[in-house]
C-alpha cells in the first residue's frame, strides 16, 4: 500500500492503515517532537497527541502539496501548543529577553563544527537549550520561519525572537567547542 | 542573514535523516486514545443531532402555527357602559346594527385572542350565525350568553372576579353586537383569553429534570476528583494525597477514566404574571450529582466517587409568546445559585510491588463541602398544556452554562460548563 491509498484508508479509519501510517512516519515526527522537548518523555507525549491529531484531521488534508510536510505542520503546532502552556506556567519568556546588542561580544564565531559530532549529541545539545531559546531555534532553523513571524506566533516582540535565537547559537557554539576541545585532548 | 543560512544548512543537513526511536508502547496507547476518541465523538454526534433536532422541531412548530395566529386582528372595541338587558334595548340595538368593533375589551395579546377563536369555533359553529340567517330559530343571545357562561364556568376558577369585570347584561349586549357584525366569534375568544390571562396570576409547581448528558474521559494522565484548589483542610484524611496516584509507576502506563452521571433534580417552584404575559418563577430545587474517577496503572488501582446533594434557589422569567388550542409555549432565561447540603467522597486503593511481593488495599471515606455556590445562567422552551381544570403538565427544554467556582471538587458542573437539560412538572394556576 503505497502513502496516497495509506492516506485514503486512513481516511476511512482504518484501523490497520492508521498504524502502517504510524509506523512509516513515527520515527520522523519524533525527531521533530525531541527538538521541541527538554526530555524523552515530554516528547512521547507530542507524539502520541499529534498523532491523535493527524487521524482526527486527516480528512481535512486535500492532497496538495508534501504529506511529511503537512504532518510536519501539525506536530510542530502540537509542540508549540505545549511550548505556550509551559509559558504560562513558569513564564520563561520574560527571563531571556535580553537586547541584540549586548550579546554581540557573546557571539563571535558563526561556525557550527557539528560534522564531526553525532546526530544523537547535537539533538542532545539541542533539547539542553532553555526552553525559550530552543522553540525559537528551531522555528529558525528547521521550520525556516522569519523572525517576524516567530514573534508573532510566540506572542513576543522581534527583538526578543532575535535575541533569543542568538544566545541559543551562543549556548550551542559553547557546548559544540567544549565538546570538540574534550575529545581533542582525549585524542591525544 | 547569509551567517544564518549557513547554519541553517549546517543543521538541517546534520540532522535530515535522523530518524529517533519511536516508544515501543506508541501505537498501543494510541489505539486506545483513538476509540476512546471516537466514542466521545459518537456521544458529541447524537447530543448535537438531539439538540438540532428540538430546536428544529420548536422553529417548525412555531413557523406551522405562528402565521396563521396573526392573519386576523383582535376584536376592536368601542364602547364602555353597562346598560340593562331589556328586548326593547335589544331590539333598538339591532337597527343600529353598529359594524365598528368594540376596543376596550381588546386583548394586549394578539395571537391569543386568535388561538381562543380557533379553540372555540367547532363549539361555536351552532351558536355563530349571520344576524340574517335564521334570527327566528334561535335567539342568538341567549344562546351565546348561555354559552358563555358555561365557557366561564368551565375555564376559570373563580367565575365571580370575571364577572366584576364585564357584567353578565353587558356580556350579552356585546355578544349580540358582535354577531350582527359577523364577529361574534372575537368576542368570545376576547373573554375565553382574559379568563385565561386571569388564570396565570399565580402558578405552584413541582419539577423534576435533569441533564441530557453525561460526561466522560479517558486519558493517560492520572486524575482525581479532587481539583488543584482543594481545601488543605481536606488533605487532613488523607494518608497519600492524589499526586501519588501515578508515582508507582510511568505515567504514560496509566489509564485514567473519569465519569460524571447527569445531574438528577426535583423542586417546587412558584410563579407569578408580572406583566401581560410574563411571569417570574422561583422556588427551591434539590439536585444529586455523581462522579467517579478510575485510575489504573501497572502497580495500582484506585477508584474515586462522589456524591454530592444541592439545593439551589432559581429564578426565571417566562415568556408564554404563543398558545395552540390549550397548548402555551414559553421563552425562559434565568439563573440559578445553588449550594451543596451534603457530600461524601470516597476513596479505594489497591497497590500491589510484585517485585516486592507485597500489596495493600486502602479505603478511605470522608465528608466533603463546596467552598463556594454555584452559580448558572439558563435559557430554554417550553410547553405548558392543562390536563385538568387548573392542572398544567409542563416540560422544558434548555440550555444551562455553570460558571467556574473554583472549587475542591470536581463535579460535572466544573467539567462540563454547558449542558442540555430537560424539565417537567405540574403546575397549579390560580
Amino acid at each position: 500500500m503505497d502513502e496516497s491509498q495509506l492516506i485514503i484508508a486512513c481516511k476511512k479509519q482504518d484501523r490497520n492503515a492508521q498504524r502502517a501510517l504510524y509506523e512509516l512516519y513515527a520515527p520522523k515526527m519524533m525527531t521533530v517532537c525531541l527538538r521541541y522537548c527538554k526530555n524523552e518523555e515530554t516528547a512521547r507525549d507530542l507524539l502520541h497527541d499529534g498523532f491523535i491529531q493527524v487521524f482526527t484531521h486527516i480528512s481535512s488534508y486535500a492532497g496538495k502539496g508534501s504529506f511529511q510536510g503537512w504532518l510536519r505542520r501539525i506536530f510542530v503546532n502540537v509542540a508549540l501548543e505545549n511550548y505556550r502552556q509551559e509559558a504560562r506556567r513558569n513564564k520563561f519568556m520574560e527571563e531571556y529577553e535580553y537586547e541584540i546588542t549586548d550579546l554581540e561580544d557573546d557571539y563571535q564565531d558563526n561556525r557550527f563544527d557539528i560534522e564531526n559530532i553525532s546526530q544523537e549529541t547535537v539533538m542532545q545539545m539541542i533539547q539542553e537549550l532553555p526552553t525559550g531559546y530552543r522553540t525559537i531555534f528551531n522555528l529558525f532553523i528547521f521550520e525556516e520561519m522569519p523572525h517576524k513571524e516567530i514573534a508573532k506566533l510566540l506572542g513576543i516582540n522581534e527583538a526578543a525572537s532575535r535575541s533569543q535565537f542568538y544566545r541559543a547559537k551562543t549556548q550551542l557554539q559553547k557546548k559544540i567547542s567544549v565538546l570538540l576541545e574534550r575529545n581533542k585532548r582525549q585524542a591525544q | 542573514m547569509n551567517e544564518d543560512n549557513n547554519i541553517r544548512q549546517q543543521f538541517q543537513s546534520k540532522l535530515n535523516n535522523f530518524e529517533a526511536r519511536v516508544p515501543e508502547d506508541g501505537w498501543v496507547r494510541l489505539e486506545e486514545s483513538l476509540i476512546a476518541a471516537s466514542k466521545l465523538k459518537r456521544l458529541r454526534s447524537r447530543w448535537y443531532i438531539g439538540s438540532a433536532a428540538a430546536v428544529l422541531a420548536l422553529l417548525i412548530g412555531s413557523l406551522l402555527f405562528f402565521p396563521t395566529s396573526i392573519e386576523d386582528p383582535s376584536p376592536i372595541i368601542t364602547q364602555q357602559k353597562t346598560i340593562p338587558q331589556t328586548e326593547e334595548h335589544k331590539k333598538s340595538e339591532k337597527q343600529k346594527a353598529e359594524h365598528k368593533v368594540p376596543a376596550q375589551y381588546a386583548h394586549k395579546n394578539k395571537k391569543k385572542a386568535v388561538s381562543g377563536i380557533r379553540q372555540n369555533t367547532e363549539k361555536e359553529n351552532d351558536l355563530i350565525f349571520a344576524s340574517g340567517e335564521s334570527p327566528a330559530k334561535l335567539n342568538p343571545v341567549e344562546k351565546s350568553s348561555s354559552e358563555i357562561e358555561r365557557t366561564s364556568e368551565k375555564d376559570q376558577s373563580s367565575p365571580q372576579k370575571q364577572e366584576k369585570e364585564i357584567s353578565q347584561a353587558e356580556k350579552d349586549r356585546l355578544i349580540e353586537e358582535f354577531a350582527q357584525a359577523g364577529k361574534k366569534d372575537m368576542l368570545l375568544a376576547a373573554l375565553e383569553t382574559g379568563a385565561k390571562t386571569k388564570n396565570r396570576n399565580t402558578g405552584i409547581g413541582i419539577t423534576g429534570g435533569g441533564g441530557m448528558l453525561s460526561s466522560e474521559r479517558t486519558v493517560n494522565a492520572p486524575m482525581t476528583l479532587r481539583s488543584a484548589s482543594a481545601n488543605p483542610k481536606d488533605k487532613e484524611h488523607y494518608s497519600s494525597p492524589p499526586k501519588q496516584l501515578d508515582l508507582t509507576s510511568n505515567p504514560a502506563d496509566n489509564i485514567a477514566e473519569m465519569e460524571h452521571a447527569q445531574p438528577v433534580s426535583l423542586g417546587i417552584t412558584v410563579s407569578k404574571v408580572v406583566f401581560d404575559n410574563l411571569s417570574v418563577e422561583t422556588g427551591l430545587v434539590y439536585t444529586y450529582l455523581y462522579s467517579k474517577t478510575k485510575n489504573t496503572n501497572i502497580n495500582s488501582d484506585t477508584k474515586e466517587t462522589l456524591h454530592i446533594h444541592y439545593l439551589g434557589i432559581p429564578v426565571n422569567v417566562n415568556y408564554y409568546f404563543l398558545s395552540i388550542h390549550k397548548l402555551d409555549i414559553y421563552a425562559s432565561l434565568g439563573g440559578m445559585i445553588e449550594k451543596d447540603i451534603h457530600g461524601e467522597f470516597r476513596r479505594n486503593r489497591n497497590s500491589e510491588v510484585k517485585e516486592l511481593n507485597s500489596s495493600s488495599s486502602k479505603q478511605e471515606t470522608i465528608s466533603v463541602k463546596q467552598d463556594n455556590p454555584q452559580l448558572s445562567i439558563n435559557a430554554g422552551f417550553g410547553l405548558s398544556y392543562p390536563i385538568y381544570k387548573n392542572l398544567n403538565l409542563y416540560g422544558k427544554i434548555g440550555g444551562a452554562y455553570y460558571f467556574e467556582t473554583n472549587n475542591p471538587y470536581k463535579t460535572i458542573y466544573s467539567e462540563q460548563k454547558i449542558m442540555l437539560d430537560l424539565n417537567l412538572g405540574l403546575r397549579v394556576e390560580f
